[in-house]
């Protein structure tokens, strides 16, 4: 798939802006802080309804405006599909469209356009904190499978309360007897998604350590799923549930469950996140997006698009080399850079591409 | 903040204390009282007093009702043997409007939601237990909403009920009716899969 064209209005710094994009690369040019991000930003929120930088959208209203509004063309294998979503500051209310009808939920969005984002924050994946990484693993998930994102809600709310039980329970204000409704229900949601997460990393950590491979040469660089419940099933987890009860009812929180799930990287075996150099950290993250455009293509039946945010110039010339390589082939990709950047590899790649130069919230 | 006179200020903001009614409708339905006779308006304020001050709740099943029971449970045609456990008296007119539910009615008012502080102890569980040891009842219909805080009641009641030796049943979730399987979500698809029957 590839995106045509898109439209922003009152998105961060641009106005008004229409674009029409290239089906393999564009390059988007221009001095820090006039808005190349911005544009990646857009893109990443038709794609996911978020932003990839705040959870707040009234940070992405302009200033001084009430509503901002995104849209974008999607070409996909036999049709295309038209994309908007918009925002208003004073109702403070995000809606969707999808060519034209109004979507129930805005969550119905996701898996349309689907992207792969390489952000400089992205190199903090490794060695960051687990959040970032089980991110990594819903938005990879919810472009895969479209029941995930309703499912992972659902299991949010469920633990929300069942966090509330407890507490309750803890304060003598309501009975012990109460928790059981909801460990039934939580039970399900959990095992059901780890089920979703396993499987999905069982077929994606091949893929994984094949690219790691192909970018370093010789490290031996593999993912695992580190899963919270290690293979419970619904049964087991209830059980377990109830040895843990005492504890959970003083902390008043439920300690076991995907909210808890990892992802590791180990290098010859041994856990990256403590040995790993910043090289190796750079190799990680590059095979970890690499290896999730290519299952998604697979999976999808379609490439995603690839969005690289200024982390060009983070990389050597081999990890360069091997992004090139992506580049080139069906993928369209969106790479921005500073102006006297990375022109040389990218004019290599032989497919048509188009520059842009973006200034002050316009784009050239 | 505002050139009404403090009367019309008055109704305007106790209309707007209504759900669903916000100050532009409060505005709206304030000048069209005042637009009214005198004698229409009186029949409205009427019409409120005397609903908040002969309507109470059933002593058996908690539903709405004049008097101490409501018209349900004094009807003698309806059946003793099954009881329908609903969250809230709104649930007994739409179960009623199938006229396929010849038994009668528990409300609960409310579900278990441990984030807004209720528990069984502010619904009317005790109050079912109760009704569940003197009559003779042989099966609970659980019908509370198919959403989590309905659920974790309905499992809450299954396992309170099933040790009386009571037949305990939960309302099916499924497709709707005259729907389109294509624009059913997720969640209502794979329920209705785990529920599928033989046919």
């Amino acid at each position: 798939m590839w995106i045509e064209s898109a439209i922003l209005q009152d998105f961060r710094n641009y106005t008004q802006q229409r674009v029409d994009f290239s089906p393999h690369l564009n390059l988007i040019l221009g001095d820090n802080g006039e808005g190349k991000t911005n544009l990646l930003e857009a893109l990443f929120l038709l794609s996911t309804t978020r932003s990839h930088r705040t959870n707040q959208d009234k940070d992405l209203v302009r200033f001084g405006e009430q509503f901002y509004y995104v849209g974008c063309k999607v070409n996909k294998k036999n049709h295309t599909e038209r994309i908007e979503v918009g925002y208003s500051l004073e109702r403070r209310q995000k809606i969707a469209k999808l060519s034209g009808v109004p979507l129930a939920r805005l969550s119905e969005l996701i898996g349309v356009l689907n992207v792969v984002l390489f952000s400089p924050e992205d190199l903090e994946l490794v060695k960051g904190s687990p959040g970032g990484r089980r991110r990594f693993l819903d938005i990879f998930l919810s472009q895969l499978r479209r029941g995930y994102v309703g499912e992972l809600q659902q299991y949010n709310k469920v633990m929300a309360q069942r966090n509330d039980c407890l507490r309750l329970i803890q304060s003598r204000r309501f009975a012990e007897d109460v928790l059981c409704s909801w460990d039934e229900q939580y039970a399900k949601l959990a095992v059901s998604i780890s089920n979703i997460r396993r499987q999905m990393m069982e077929d994606f950590a091949p893929q994984f350590q094949a690219f790691a491979q192909r970018i370093s040469g010789r490290e031996n660089l593999t993912v695992k799923y580190s899963e919270s419940l290690a293979g419970m099933d619904e049964i087991s987890l209830l059980r377990r549930l109830e040895t843990l009860r005492p504890g959970e009812i003083v902390r008043g929180t439920t300690s076991l469950g995907p909210h808890r799930d990892d992802i590791l990287f180990l290098i010859d075996g041994r856990q990256a996140s403590l040995y790993a150099s910043q090289g190796q950290q750079r190799t990680a993250v590059l095979a970890l997006k690499l290896a999730e455009l290519s299952y998604l293509q697979h999976a999808t039946g379609e490439a995603p698009v690839l969005l690289l945010d200024d982390v060009f110039s983070e990389l050597d010339e081999i990890r360069k080399e091997a992004l090139v390589g992506v580049i080139s082939g069906e993928v369209q990709s969106f790479v921005t850079g500073t102006r006297d950047t990375d022109l040389n590899l990218m004019q290599g790649t032989g497919n048509p591409m188009k520059r842009f130069v973006v200034e002050q919230g316009r784009v050239m | 903040m505002s050139s009404f006179p403090t009367a019309i200020e008055n109704l305007i903001v106790q209309l707007a204390r209504l759900p669903g009614v916000g100050p532009k409708t409060a505005q709206r339905l304030a000048f069209h009282l005042l637009s009214l006779e005198l004698g229409s308006v009186r029949e409205l304020a009427d019409a409120i007093m005397i609903a908040k001050e002969t309507i109470g709740y059933c002593e058996q099943c908690f539903n709405l009702a004049e008097g101490n029971m409501c018209r349900i449970c004094q009807d003698q045609s309806r059946k003793g043997e099954i009881l329908c456990v609903v969250e809230d008296p709104r649930d007994i007119a739409a179960m009623e409007r199938t006229h396929d539910f010849k038994g009668l009615y528990h409300v609960l008012q409310g579900a278990i939601s441990p984030m807004e502080g209720i528990g069984p102890d502010q619904l009317r569980v005790r109050e079912l237990l109760e009704r569940l040891k003197e009559d003779g009842i042989n099966e609970v219909i659980i019908a509370t909403n198919p959403n989590i805080e309905g659920e974790a009641t309905a499992l809450y009641l299954a396992r309170l009920i099933k040790p009386l030796g009571i037949l305990v049943t939960r309302l099916a979730h499924g497709l709707p009716i005259g729907g389109d399987l294509e624009y059913a979500d997720e969640m209502t698809i794979s329920r209705a899969l785990e529920h599928r029957r033989q046919i």
